[in-house]
């Protein structure tokens, strides 16, 4: 425990360093033996050490254990729970408590043996291979997997800033942003307009805002019906728009209206404490509740760690996740540049059992396995009216992801309402299948 | 201990190297010369590379409409003026996308934004000429993973002519001081091609935007078919004086849209 | 189409009895991971029941006609499975219902 948890070392910063920490002779020696033999802590099958406990984080400490009873594994997650952004939407429309939404570390800690600890990572250093942590401790790992999220890029968008989202919420991810969204959606007086501001490719979940837009539509109709809801985004082509614009026209007549690119959609600055937005174009929309999807990158700690590129994401060899740039850092979720995969809890999900298989078989002398991912995407635009969108990926020949043809669709435009109702049951199915296989829980 | 440390840190420090080497400018060095519509252009001339670059996303999810961003910020001789800048994609079934000629020192050459299309991966290639007959490259390498002619706007099909010109001044100009000018007109781009390059209908594209400042040309934006639906222009401008502002569009049909603005300073 | 379905399902029941070579797909970690993500709708180790079946310990032979049968697209009101069957060879979804077959529902 003691070695695991000892004081961040000094860490040496070029090779002349080196050699004056451990001697010219032992590094020199050291080279020729140990090159490329995998380095594993004696007593143990090997010590990863997994940052983040959301979709992707917690699946790989589960699936490596699963897969290797005998790793040390430790999940370092600043929240004892966890909630979800998938169905905070529901939340958000007033159809779900937040405990419906929230989950903890139990089955990691007492089921499969993963040493959990409540703190942030704040440092990784991959030339030592030590992880430094918001409580002082230090942790060396032999593989470290990284599913740190997406952070808010504060500075790309005029007029919103973390004080900003005070007033205008992002809500992107759930918790207390959730929470204050949905008290200021109480608080709407009727006759009011709600406005929800897109960002432009890629960004976490691309059909949440439109399935959000839905469902405040849905709330605003049972309860506050003279309200309406404004859609202004930064593209002209959204993930499945057709049956959204289909299931609008059904179920929500012509309460939300949707302003793409093209139609000068796209928001440029922000006045979050009078709720005001202007487009591109110079247009001022004032809002009675201002949702504010900003543009985002992958969370701070992979910037840290050196794997982001220039795009703010984290480019990964695909068959394994581990970073283009830094080798035994692993990097899955939102965090990565893993298209045609979307940004999705289900591919972190998938993405985290790909990691964790190949980090068991290297771990092990083993040779890597095939990856297989997968992804749905349910979208409510009522509770009961649900659509879907789904793919197998796999690795093609150049070692690209590709989703495999005929697999990757949406929902037929022209299904019956029953298959609408049976896509929302699924839903439900599905929240509560990935609930349990990432962390447990039985809802 | 020691010994894992020193050989793990040459690994990394080789992966470093190994990757700053291996930059996508020194590849697509030896590649442009390659391509007809680069090698035309760029006749006889070594392109410089300093100065001139190329901002797109390094993948993109939806290759219907891409945001791209033109910069120079190189150094020019005396009495020297970059004026035109050509934006191509060749892996496109066309490769031109659009060419822009600065007429006036009031256009600057930084900070140029425009929309592009991509129908799959590939390098993007901008080249920037100046008066007196130099010229850079610059080159990006995209991935792109939905084939932009998968991803149709829906809107878009309805559209057939020119429609809703938009145009965004700052609220405060001032004399010398560059002012971002963003232009957009509603207009489907329609190639008439296919997948692969065959022509299937007629075209139909906006050609050309000009802009003239106190009746002297400012600027004029060539679009192609490589030019998204709406082309989006957003140039700076560091206005001499007060005056009119006329934006003129002429489409592939003889069609033309004209608007006015007052610069005032 | 259903009740066809179910009939040999059932005849095949009756045929295969037991878990043949199970134990060979069940400890692959290469269909493991295939399997993995299936966990995503039907639970770890396909044992959660609710709107979406669980699917541990079913047949294999029953399991295997079901994907054929979704990848044919002969199963009326199918709403993702079709999508997702048609992501994986016949090869493929024959080891994915061997390895769950071979997995006890508890
Ligand atoms: C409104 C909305 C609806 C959505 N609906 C769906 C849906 O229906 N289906 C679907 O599949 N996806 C959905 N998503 C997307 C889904 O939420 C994300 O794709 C998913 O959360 C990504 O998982 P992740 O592991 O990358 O990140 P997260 O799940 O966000 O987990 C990241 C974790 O890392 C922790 N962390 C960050 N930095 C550190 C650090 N330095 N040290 C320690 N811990 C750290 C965070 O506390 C967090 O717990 C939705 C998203 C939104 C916003």
């Amino acid at each position: 425990m003691s070695s695991r948890d000892s004081k961040f070392p000094r860490i040496a910063t070029s090779r002349r360093d080196l050699l004056k920490v451990f001697g010219a002779g032992t590094a020199l020696a050291a080279t020729a033996g140990c090159a490329g033999t995998p380095f594993i802590s004696r007593g143990s099958a090997g010590r990863v050490v997994v940052v983040g406990g959301g979709f992707g984080g917690a699946t790989a400490a589960k699936y490596l254990k699963r897969g290797n009873p005998a790793l040390e594994v430790t999940l370092v997650e600043p929240n004892a729970t966890f909630y979800t952004c998938p169905f905070s939407n529901l939340h958000l429309a007033g159809e779900r408590a937040m405990s419906g939404i929230a989950h903890n570390y139990e089955e990691l800690k007492q089921v499969y043996g993963v040493r959990v600890i409540h703190t942030r990572a704040e440092d990784v250093d991959p030339v030592a291979k030590t992880v430094k942590l918001g409580n002082g401790n230090t942790l060396s790992y032999d593989k470290l997997v990284l599913s740190p999220g997406i952070d808010i890029r504060w500075d790309a968008l005029e007029g919103y800033d973390q004080a900003a989202a005070e007033h205008a919420p992002h809500a992107w991810q759930a918790g207390d942003q959730t929470r204050l969204l949905r008290r200021q959606l109480e608080a709407m007086e009727d006759g009011g307009t709600f406005i929800l501001s897109a960002p432009a490719n890629p960004f976490r979940c691309p059909p949440g805002p439109y399935e959000r837009a839905s469902l405040i539509a849905h709330y605003l109709g049972k309860h506050k019906p003279r309200s309406k809801v404004l859609i202004l985004d930064a593209k002209d082509n959204f993930s499945k728009q057709g049956l959204f614009m289909q299931g609008w026209r059904e179920n929500h007549g012509d309460r939300i209206e949707w302003v793409g690119l093209s139609g000068d959609g796209k928001v440029v600055r922000v006045d979050a404490a009078k709720r005001e937005v202007v487009t591109e174009f110079g247009t001022v929309h004032k809002a009675s509740v201002l949702n504010v999807v900003p543009p985002q990158k992958a969370g701070l700690i992979a910037h840290r760690a050196g794997v982001t590129d220039a795009s703010g994401w984290v480019p990964v060899n695909p068959q394994t996740f581990e970073s283009q740039r830094v080798k035994d850092i692993y990097v899955v979720g939102d965090a990565t540049v893993a298209a045609p995969m979307p940004k999705s809890g289900f591919a972190a999900n998938a993405q985290g059992k790909v990691a964790a298989a190949a980090i068991v078989a290297e771990l092990d002398g083993r040779s890597l396995p095939k990856p297989y991912w997968a992804n749905t995407c349910y979208s409510l635009i009522t509770p009961d009216y649900g659509i879907s969108v789904a793919a197998v990926y796999k690795l093609n020949e150049e070692g690209q992801i590709y989703a495999v043809p005929g697999s990757d669709g949406v929902s037929a435009l022209d299904a019956p309402l029953v298959t609408r109702r049976l896509e929302a049951e699924y839903a439900v199915g599905w929240y509560n299948a990935i609930s349990q296989d990432t962390w447990g829980t039985v809802l | 201990m020691g010994t894992l440390f020193s050989s793990r840190f040459r690994v990394w420090l080789s992966v470093l190297l190994f990757s700053l080497l291996l930059t996508p400018a020194s590849q697509a060095e030896q590649a442009w010369q390659r391509i007809p519509a680069l090698e035309a252009l760029l006749a006889e001339t070594t392109p410089l590379r300093d100065g001139l670059t190329l901002d797109l996303p390094f993948v993109v999810d939806d290759g219907s409409a891409v945001a791209v961003g033109l910069n120079f910020s190189g150094q020019l001789q005396q009495g020297e003026y970059i004026n035109t800048l050509h934006l191509l994609a060749p892996g496109n079934p066309r490769s031109e996308v659009m060419s822009l000629r600065l007429q006036s020192p009031q256009a600057s050459p930084a900070q140029i934004n425009t929309r592009m299309r991509l129908s799959q991966s590939q390098t993007v290639y901008l080249v920037a000429k100046s008066n007196q007959g130099r010229s850079w490259l610059a080159s990006r390498e995209v991935r792109v993973t939905v084939s932009g002619c998968a991803v149709a706007d829906p809107d878009a099909r309805n559209l057939v002519a020119m429609e809703t010109p938009r145009i965004a001044l700052p609220n405060r100009l001032r004399q010398g001081q560059p002012a971002s000018i963003r232009i957009m007109i509603n207009h489907p781009m329609e190639t008439g091609l296919d997948e692969t390059g065959e022509r299937v209908a007629e075209a139909n594209l906006v050609q050309s935007l000009t802009i003239q400042l106190a009746g002297e040309p400012l600027l004029q934006a060539d679009f192609a078919t490589g030019t998204a639906a709406n082309p989006f222009v957003q140039f700076q401008l560091t206005p001499k004086e007060s005056g009119e502002l006329t934006f003129t569009w002429r489409d592939s049909q003889g069609n033309e849209v004209n608007e006015t603005r007052e610069l005032r300073l | 189409m259903l009740k066809s379905l179910t009939l040999t399902t059932i005849t095949s029941l009756i045929l295969l009895a037991g878990p043949a070579h199970a134990n060979d797909t069940a400890r692959d970690p290469q269909v493991a991971l295939m399997a993995a993500a299936c966990a995503n709708c039907h639970g770890t180790d396909g044992k959660l029941a609710g709107s979406i079946p669980a699917i541990a310990g079913r047949p294999a032979v029953a399991l295997e006609s079901q994907l054929l049968a979704f990848k044919q697209g002969e199963i009326p009101n199918t709403t993702v499975m079709d999508r997702i069957a048609r992501g994986y060879t016949d090869d493929e979804l024959k080891a994915l219902a061997h390895y769950f077959a071979n997995i006890p529902r508890n």
